[in-house]
């Protein structure tokens, strides 16, 4: 049927391959009926020791994935992920928990205990690569170079940089400690107006007051993806509604 | 006999309503008495009026008189003695015992020593048996007209027969007398007689609805046009007050405004020119706009008469259309306690002010795209900016009212605290043409969908019926349904 | 006297056969389908027909009618035998589970239209079959696609759907749905007689409407009643509800509640009216009107019945916190008995964001303090207060800026600005792009009512149908289902609270 069988390197793989959020998503869903028959234990008596780290890895890529792809509805689906996966790894999978974790933290947009989830939990040797892509470290400084705003769509789906332009979106003026807590950097640092942290800012365009001592962050803004040979739709629209309406 | 009557009949009907609104105004110059009365403390440089002059402008004695005497007397604490004692010697040369009666008793609550505090019963009595005998005799006098069928005497006998019951106090009796006087009127002048009695028997029962009615019959009594001329400023004093009393303002005012000057004292026992110029100018200023005052009220020569009567209601017609607003504001206050002394304008007053000022904020901000909170208190709430340390504070009055008027979408504005701004809405009409386009698409998309899927459920059958309409006999939906819970009226099963 | 050998060649045959008209491909299908159905009663072949390997030989992307007959077969042999629906040959892993899903993942839809019930049974069967196994994800996707191949429009409405919608409930997989969800339904197909039609079409032709080979006799679809109608709608609006696509799910929701009525409502449209009074309170903030098209009677029903609701609502959309908490407390046990308790705890959730849109009409900009001395459903603590707001203004619920003061204990200031140009086009390129999927959506809607008109042409058979349906009893009425997904939907509502 095309699709070569649920392995760990398979899975440890195409991890690493940085594919685009949305194949990454489009392929793991595929193998989710496979996950489901190997949790059931049906069929091959393999050792369930090798089943449950595939399974745990397996369903931690997977809701990873439904975070990177940033569909409106992703964080739904991705605790729809939780309450579907076997409940054997609910309660006591490492990873899958702090999944739940970082999902409620999500939720609560607790930005700290996110950045803490991230960055602390013991999360499997195989997921690393998709942790910190969600993550995305080295991100501050990367982001000064995408001018383009095409170019800065790509970006987008990390935590940082959302965090990042959330807050440049949401605050003209900000405290230094409070957007350290947005973007999990060192607050205590932050607060004391550590130059390090103050120049991570301002390469992003913010405007440093040292007078104040606040922070006056450049908007970003991201488009959709609309293209903008569609000025036209309106007046479309409207002529047909005009035309075949009542 | 003598028990006095229960509480005061004549209290407007919605007491607290005066004293609602009145947040720009002095506070304390009104407070409700422990029975539930409305008390107004009133200083005497501010009254324009004394109980003597407002005694003397209605000139013809009767209910009226009475009546305007006997508010003041109970609502005004100044005045109270003075008024009250006109009224009971108003009421004792009258017939009416009830009215004499309650305004003895106010005296009695307010000034319990004076020597007219106490009821003359013996007055009483008499007036009782004479009212008695009276009401026999024009009863009896009927009766002989009636056998013998002279239609003009029969007139004449109910018009005495109402009157007679008007002036001793009983409407009831009084609106039949009059009534029948209908079948038997022979020219339009016995008509229209007949209907400016009844006006006054509504009048006197705050009915004004019946005002309205009877007033409008007038135009359809077929007199001559010299006599609806004649009829005219009565008519229309009388239907601007029923306008009024039913809070159709723009209309009253323009009733009003209508009045004939040949009014004159022919009015005295309902309303006097005077009366007429402020209730018109009042009831103007509250639903007209600028423009309209300026064209309507100002430039209105047959008006003009009756605003020279009262001057200072020309004069804050002109602040106002001058965009003074201060100005006019400041007098409208200055008179507020005479007006909450007027028979007809009291209960009014709190409204009529309360428009006047809406209006006044809103014409104010017409020119500009966003005018400091500061300046505007200044006009609109001088006390405020002198006596409180936040004139503009959220939790201020005039803050406060503002947020009101923005929620109640009478300004189209929204505050602006962090710069004490008041800005104009400036409305983003490509957004918002967008997303208004988006709307209706989406909802016409929606309904579109709806009527398609209703054809096809209908076409294929699908609607809900209730089951089995054979055995449905006479049970109706609820036995075609039973048994399928305790909540199942009305429910087909799954 | 045919041979298995036989049956294999005549598909091989058939699936390379080149038809050069219609008229000459409907000729070959149907003749293809007698043969094998006289072939396939023959006794002799049982045995033969009952081994798996039989499936290695055909191929369903080729001749899909030979495949779906022989495994529909082998399904009735095997539950037969083994005396219940769902024998262990079917389970997954099983060999005949994997012939299943590998002929929906694979069928030619065109020559599947001849072998609509077959096609239905196997359906059932594979859904049937992956509930009994407690995991029905297995069967979500493979459905959905098979709905999509065989009508790509999904405009014709079928008992598959309902099945489908029921399925992704309760396997918990909402977004593997719309696809087929987000597809506008705009046919049922109608009980007509076949002698009726003018010209019969020809199955295997290009049509413009799917609903040329999805009608009542094609097989496709169970017997349908309003319940199955209803249910579909429920369902769909709950799966929308749990991707929190509020404006869908109050389509759906508001498709059930206006469902023509005569003197009845169901208890599906009472509960689906419920639902749809806080879905509309989370969609815009207010009490929505109901449909015009609701029948009065219902009308008056719902209000009586979900008074509780009505009133939670008028709370809500007057931004009276006070009251609202007040009803939101006295009417626990009903939410709780409608299933109804997580949805109004997220509609009790967005009254911040609901009263701070309101706010916004009045003040353009206030500091937090200030904000706090309204009647706010915020907690009084500035700093806690902050809290949410920022995190509503980062979420994107809400439109506005917040401004730290430079001295640093005062007081934060909230600033309802127009935003700056470059936000200002991006929202504009939004609901340009939004106009655009309306736009479509219209086009696709003309284009249906077009078939609907040429469809519903019949108008003598539409009338008679109205007053058959007064006599109409319900269908289905004895087929209560175990499970009304009620008992699924406190499951998706709750959040992290």
């Amino acid at each position: 049927m095309g699709l070569p069988s649920l392995t760990l390197g398979g899975l440890v793989e195409l991890n690493a391959s940085n594919l685009p959020p949305s194949q990454l998503f489009e392929v793991l869903s595929k193998y989710e009926a496979e996950a489901v028959l190997l949790a059931a234990g049906s069929g091959s008596p393999e050792p369930s020791g090798t089943h449950s780290e595939l399974l745990s890895l397996f369903y931690s890529s997977f809701f990873f994935s439904h975070l990177l792809t940033q569909q409106k509805s992703s964080r739904s689906e991705a605790r729809a992920l939780t309450h579907r996966l076997p409940q054997i790894l609910q309660q006591q999978d490492p990873s899958i928990k702090s999944c739940i974790a970082l999902l409620r933290a999500l939720w609560q947009t607790d930005h700290v205990q996110v950045f803490q989830l991230l960055r602390t939990a013991s999360w499997p040797e195989g997921l690393h690569p998709l942790v910190q892509r969600y993550e995305r470290k080295i991100s501050l400084q990367s982001l000064r170079h995408h001018t383009s705003v095409t170019e800065l769509t790509r970006w987008i789906g990390f935590f940082q940089d959302q965090s990042l332009i959330a807050v440049s979106r949401s605050y003209e003026a900000i405290r230094p400690e409070v957007a350290a807590s947005y973007l999990g950097l060192d607050q205590a640092a932050a607060a004391q107006n550590d130059p390090s942290i103050i120049q991570k800012f301002t390469e992003c365009g913010w405007r440093w007051d040292l007078e104040s001592r606040l922070l006056h962050p450049a908007p970003i803004n991201v488009p959709s993806s609309a293209d903008k040979g569609s000025t036209n739709v309106f007046r479309d629209t409207m002529a047909m509604l005009g035309n075949q309406g009542h | 006999m003598d028990t006095l009557p229960p509480a005061d009949a004549f209290a407007p009907a919605a007491e607290d309503s005066y004293l609602a609104n009145n947040s720009s105004g002095r506070p304390g110059t009104a407070s409700v008495g422990a029975d539930g009365s409305l008390k107004l403390k009133v200083d005497e440089p501010q009254i324009h009026s004394e109980a003597e002059s407002l005694y003397s402008s209605f000139s013809s004695p009767g209910r009226t008189r009475f009546n305007r005497l006997y508010l003041i007397g109970t609502t005004s604490t100044v005045l109270s003695v003075d008024a009250l004692k006109a009224a009971i010697v108003e009421a004792k040369n009258g017939k009416d015992i009830k009215n004499y009666e309650r305004a003895v008793r106010a005296l009695a609550e307010v000034a319990p020593k004076e020597p007219e505090a106490s009821l003359d019963t013996v007055w009483a009595q008499n007036l009782q048996r004479n009212i008695s005998a009276q009401t026999e005799r024009l009863e009896h006098e009927l009766r002989g007209y009636k056998n013998n069928l002279i239609k003009e005497s029969i007139r004449m006998g109910n018009e005495d027969l109402g009157n007679h019951y008007y002036e001793t106090g009983d409407m009831v009796a009084a609106s039949k007398a009059y009534s029948r006087m209908r079948d038997v009127c022979t020219t339009p002048n016995h008509i229209t007689s007949m209907i400016f009695k009844m006006i006054n028997v509504f009048i006197e029962r705050n009915d004004w609805l019946g005002v309205a009615s009877y007033a409008g019959r007038l135009r359809t009594t077929q007199a001559k046009p010299e006599e609806m001329a004649r009829n005219q400023p009565k008519m229309a004093s009388a239907l601007g007050l029923s306008q009024m009393h039913s809070n159709q303002f723009f209309e009253a005012a323009k009733t009003f405004l209508s009045v004939d000057p040949s009014l004159a004292d022919t009015y005295n026992e309902v309303l006097t020119p005077n009366d007429v110029a402020v209730y018109g100018g009042l009831c103007a200023l509250a639903s007209m706009n600028r423009s309209e005052l300026q064209r309507l009220v100002l430039d209105n020569s047959t008006f003009r008469n009756f605003l020279e009567l009262e001057p200072h209601i020309r004069r804050a017609i002109a602040f106002f259309c001058n965009s003074k607003f201060r100005p006019c504001l400041e007098i409208l206050e200055a008179y507020r306690a005479d007006y909450l002394l007027d028979l007809h304008l009291q209960r009014h007053v709190a409204t009529l002010y309360g428009r006047i000022r809406t209006k006044a904020i809103q014409q104010f901000l017409l020119p500009f795209s966003s005018v400091t909170l500061d300046s505007m208190a200044a006009i609109f709430a001088p006390e405020v900016v002198g006596g409180q340390a936040r004139p503009t504070g959220t939790m201020s009055p005039f803050v406060h009212e503002l947020i009101g008027l923005i929620k109640d979408d009478v300004l189209d504005a929204r505050i602006d605290l962090e710069k004490g701004l008041l800005v104009s809405n400036q409305s983003d009409l490509r957004n918002e043409v967008q997303a208004e386009a988006l709307e209706s698409v989406r909802s016409f998309n929606d309904e579109l969908h709806l009527r398609t899927l209703r054809a096809s459920v209908l076409h294929a059958g699908l609607q809900l019926s209730p089951p089995d309409p054979e055995r449905k006999t006479g049970r109706g939906r609820i036995a075609a349904s039973a048994g399928k819970g305790p909540r199942g009226q009305g429910l087909a099963g799954y | 006297m045919a041979s298995l050998n036989e049956i294999v060649v005549a598909s091989t045959e058939f699936g390379n056969v080149v038809h050069p008209s219609a008229e000459a491909y409907d000729r070959q299908i149907r003749q293809h389908l007698s043969f094998l159905r006289r072939a396939l009663s023959n006794q002799d072949l049982n045995s033969v027909l009952n081994d798996e390997s039989v499936f290695d030989k055909l191929d369903p992307s080729k001749d899909s009618i030979t495949y779906l007959l022989i495994l529909r077969h082998q399904i009735k042999a095997a539950q037969e035998k083994a005396g219940k629906s769902t024998p262990a040959k079917l389970l997954p892993i099983g060999g005949l589970w994997r012939r299943m899903a590998y002929y929906l993942e694979n069928f030619e839809p065109v020559q599947t239209r001849y072998v609509g019930q077959e096609w239905r049974q196997v359906v059932e069967v594979f859904a049937q079959t992956a509930e009994e196994f407690s995991q029905p994800i297995l069967a979500t996707q493979v459905i959905r696609d098979a709905i999509l191949r065989l009508d790509p429009s999904s405009a014709v409405f079928t008992s598959t759907h309902l099945l489908f919608a029921r399925l992704c409930l309760r396997a918990k997989t909402y977004s593997c749905a719309l696809p087929v969800l987000k597809r506008p339904i705009c046919h049922i197909p109608a009980a007509l007689n076949g002698s009726n039609l003018r010209s019969a079409p020809l199955l295997c032709d290009d049509h413009q409407s799917s609903l040329a080979f999805l009608g009542e006799k094609s097989g496709f679809s169970s017997k349908l009643s309003h319940k199955e109608f209803l249910e579909y709608f429920l369902y769909g609006g709950m799966i929308f509800m749990a991707v929190k696509d509020w404006r869908n799910a109050s389509h759906f929701l508001a498709t059930v509640v206006s469902m023509p009525s005569v003197g009845v409502i169901s208890k599906i449209m009472l509960e689906a009216y419920k639902k749809w009074i806080l879905v509309g309170l989370l969609e815009t903030g207010k009490l929505n009107t109901l449909p015009s098209i609701t029948p009065s009677h219902a009308s008056k029903t719902y209000h009586t019945l979900a008074k509780q609701y009505v009133q939670l609502a008028e709370a809500y959309e007057r931004g009276d916190s006070r009251k609202f908490q007040e009803r939101f407390d006295s009417g626990e046990e009903r939410w709780k008995q409608d299933n109804n308790t997580g949805l109004v705890l997220q509609v009790s959730e967005s009254l911040t964001a609901h009263f701070l849109k309101r706010i916004k009409k009045t003040f353009a900009s206030l500091t937090i303090s200030q904000l706090l001395e309204q009647d706010t459903p915020l907690p009084k603590d500035p700093a806690a207060a902050e809290s949410i707001i920022a995190s509503l203004i980062t979420a994107g619920d809400l439109k506005a800026t917040l401004v730290h003061s430079s001295n640093h204990s005062g007081d934060t200031m909230l600033r309802f600005s127009a935003g700056s140009n470059s936000s200002r086009l991006s929202h504009e390129l939004d609901v340009q792009a939004q106009l655009k999927k309306e736009k479509l959506m219209l086009e696709v809607l003309m284009n249906r009512i077009d078939e609907s008109k040429h469809n519903l042409a019949l108008s003598d058979e539409l009338v008679d149908h109205l007053r058959k349906g007064q006599s109409w009893t319900g269908a289905g009425e004895n087929g209560a289902d175990k499970d009304d997904g009620a008992d699924i939907e406190e499951d998706i509502m709750v959040d992290f609270a």
